[in-house]
């Protein structure tokens, strides 16, 4: 990822360089300036796994939420590096498909600690459009479980039952990877007011490619997290 | 310009190879229903069952993946050499699974060769090994049950359901009150069965016995003590275990938790939820001695009663440690949990039986592999019981009598 940074503000430094974006859309007085800010908002997670013959275990996207604080070094008026740390949550549910576990469903709320490096594009002046594409790099740094399983006591008195259950997620180190990195895209809306502030809405796809699981048997089955956030920042010109 | 756009055109090309870096799904087939034509098409399915449903996965220290390294050049030799003998196919899968915890656990697989059943169990390379193994004596035991002395009320089941009850004299003139019987099939055998067949039952439950203990002889307050005595008793059907246990016990019996698998990988395991067996409306109520009599030969639904008995403020375990198949099943589990029992001999060639409900202590300690130890150890004595004493009933006996 420090390579891909390095990458994009070498490109963007030749580029000015040679004076070949002459036709910038933003003031020159933004080129070389940093920006931080904060910001704030909502994700929904995909959570990928191929079932194979376990066609009732049913995973559906689950919201969560988002927040972290921002920096930016904007290298030319269209083009700005950006660094954030981030909470991210990344959640999903379980559902059973099958008539002898109606009742069966398992939450999962995930908190990762997320730090995506990010080349933004812009288009525009006072209000601008943007896309973002970089790499992030994520830590799991906690998980939630809430749901309803089958009971045992279903063998003891032959009715479903089942037990509700709602704890704290207790890792595994042979089975969770708590590392995951991936792609980020996004688009977003920016507007300057009073020459030092930005208000922005992004909208963001953190696309991972890293497996939630160590391969720690050979037919292991991988799972992926694809998280999209929306997302509203305030950023101050530095 | 034509510079950024070439700048874009290699991040959107960089990203388009990224996005294609995820692994593909694994393909396995359902190794519960799978058409089997080759002993390595066998041995596979057969794998790839206990790979993905096998319930002990984060305690077990076999290494699968080593086994299927080893096993498949075995399996494929058999194609290639045109078969193989029952012995040595009972060899190559009891080799397979050997050092596996599950004491509930055996493979059935039909000989492509001979047409011939044949098994392996991963407990039979441990039990018979511990130092205090012994065959069941149950014949010669119960044969004593009627001489011993002070022994009154003594009643025995038929052979549909053999089960024996007998009345011993306490200490301070009260009585104590016995029980064996060989399964946990009451709650359902009292639907078919003549009042002779479950007369040893009736005595000591009364007539309801499927709720609890009602005009029993467990509940008459000259009795002092119950003994359940569960050696050589094989196991059943878990719902016996409120009336016939639960019924003892003057609370809900807390066990510990309980888990299943939830998902196809090996450590997806659904939360740990309590264990709790409910005790019956009709239950002993006061305090007074329950005792567990327990051997090598105690098996499933008998461990899980010595664990409710050793749980109880009141109960005491006296005689080996049981087998160590203490985690239940259900047959057809398959399709609700994918895991536990797979595979289909009559239709698909291989069967295995195998636990699909994790069960712990209230220290999330698993008896699966080693069983209860009891509160009191008592061997099988062999040369007493030819000699006409079964050592083990008279160590209980000597326990309520004296509390020692």
């Amino acid at each position: 990822m420090f390579f891909l940074f390095a990458t994009l503000a070498g490109v963007a430094k030749s580029q000015t360089s040679d004076g070949t974006f002459r036709g910038s859309l933003l003031p020159d007085s933004a080129a070389s300036r940093w920006s931080v800010g904060l910001f704030g908002g909502t994700t929904k997670n995909h959570h990928i796994i191929n079932t194979l013959y376990a066609t009732d275990m049913k995973y559906t996207d689950l919201g969560g939420f988002t927040a972290g604080a921002t920096a930016s070094w904007h290298l030319k008026g269209w083009f700005s590096l950006r660094a954030d740390v981030s909470m991210v949550q990344k959640n999903y549910r379980l559902d059973r498909d099958n008539r002898h576990l109606p009742f069966a469903y398992t939450e999962s709320t995930n908190n990762y600690l997320s730090v995506p490096l990010t080349a933004v594009f812009s288009l525009g002046r006072t209000f601008r459009v943007c896309g973002i594409v970089g790499a992030y790099a994520d830590y799991w740094l906690s998980g939630h479980r809430e749901g309803q399983s089958l009971s045992v006591t279903y063998l003891v008195t032959n009715n479903q039952e089942y037990t509700h259950f709602d704890e704290d997620y207790t890792f595994n180190s042979v089975r969770d990877n708590r590392f995951d990195a991936g792609l980020v895209f996004g688009g977003a809306l920016r507007c300057t007011l009073f020459k030092k502030l930005d208000i922005s809405a992004e909208l963001r796809w953190y696309y991972g490619l890293t497996d939630v699981q160590k391969q720690y048997m050979t037919n292991l089955n991988p799972r992926y997290n694809t998280t999209r956030s929306l997302q509203f920042g305030l950023s101050y010109w530095l | 310009m034509k510079t950024m756009t070439k700048t874009k055109t290699f991040f959107i090309a960089a990203a388009l190879i990224l996005v294609s870096c995820r692994k593909e799904a694994v393909e396995v087939v359902n190794p519960d229903r799978h058409y089997c034509y080759t002993y390595t098409d066998q041995f596979e399915t057969i794998w790839t069952g206990i790979d993905q449903g096998y319930l002990f996965w984060e305690r077990d220290t076999v290494d699968w993946d080593a086994v299927h390294e080893r096993m498949l050049p075995v399996f494929q030799g058999f194609d290639a050499h045109g078969g193989a003998s029952d012995a040595e196919l009972t060899d190559a899968y009891q080799s397979m699974v050997r050092g596996l915890l599950d004491h509930h656990m055996y493979v059935q697989v039909k000989n492509l060769k001979t047409g011939n059943a044949v098994y392996a169990d991963p407990a039979w390379d441990e039990v018979p090994n511990r130092d205090y193994y012994h065959y069941t004596f149950t014949s010669q035991q119960t044969a004593l049950l009627s001489t011993m002395e002070g022994v009154s009320n003594y009643k025995e089941g038929s052979n549909s359901f053999p089960c024996y009850f007998a009345v011993f004299p306490g200490s301070n003139g009260k009585k104590i009150a016995y029980l064996r019987f060989l399964s946990f099939q009451v709650t359902s055998v009292v639907n078919y069965l003549s009042s002779t067949d479950l007369a040893p039952l009736r005595a000591f439950y009364g007539n309801g016995i499927v709720d609890g203990i009602t005009n029993g002889w467990a509940g008459r307050d000259d009795v002092e003590a119950v003994i359940i005595d569960v050696r050589g008793n094989g196991g059943g059907m878990l719902n016996d275990l409120k009336p016939v246990v639960g019924s003892l016990s003057t609370t809900d019996v807390d066990l510990g938790y309980s888990r299943t698998k939830e998902g196809l990988g090996r450590l997806d395991y659904s939360s740990w939820t309590p264990f709790i067996i409910k005790r019956p409306d009709n239950y002993l109520r006061w305090d007074r001695k329950v005792v567990a009599l327990v051997d090598v030969n105690s098996v499933s639904c008998s461990e899980i009663t010595a664990l409710m008995i050793q749980s109880m403020p009141n109960g005491t375990v006296i005689g080996e440690r049981t087998y160590g198949a203490t985690c239940p099943l259900i047959n057809g589990g398959h399709d609700m949990l994918y895991s536990g029992v797979f595979g289909d001999y009559g239709k698909y060639g291989y069967y295995v039986y195998t636990s699909n409900f994790d069960v712990v202590d209230k220290g999330y300690k698993s008896l699966e592999g080693e069983g209860v130890t009891p509160d009191i150890e008592c061997l099988f004595d062999y040369n007493a019981l030819q000699n006409g004493h079964d050592n083990q009933l008279e160590r209980a006996l000597q326990f309520i009598r004296t509390g020692k």
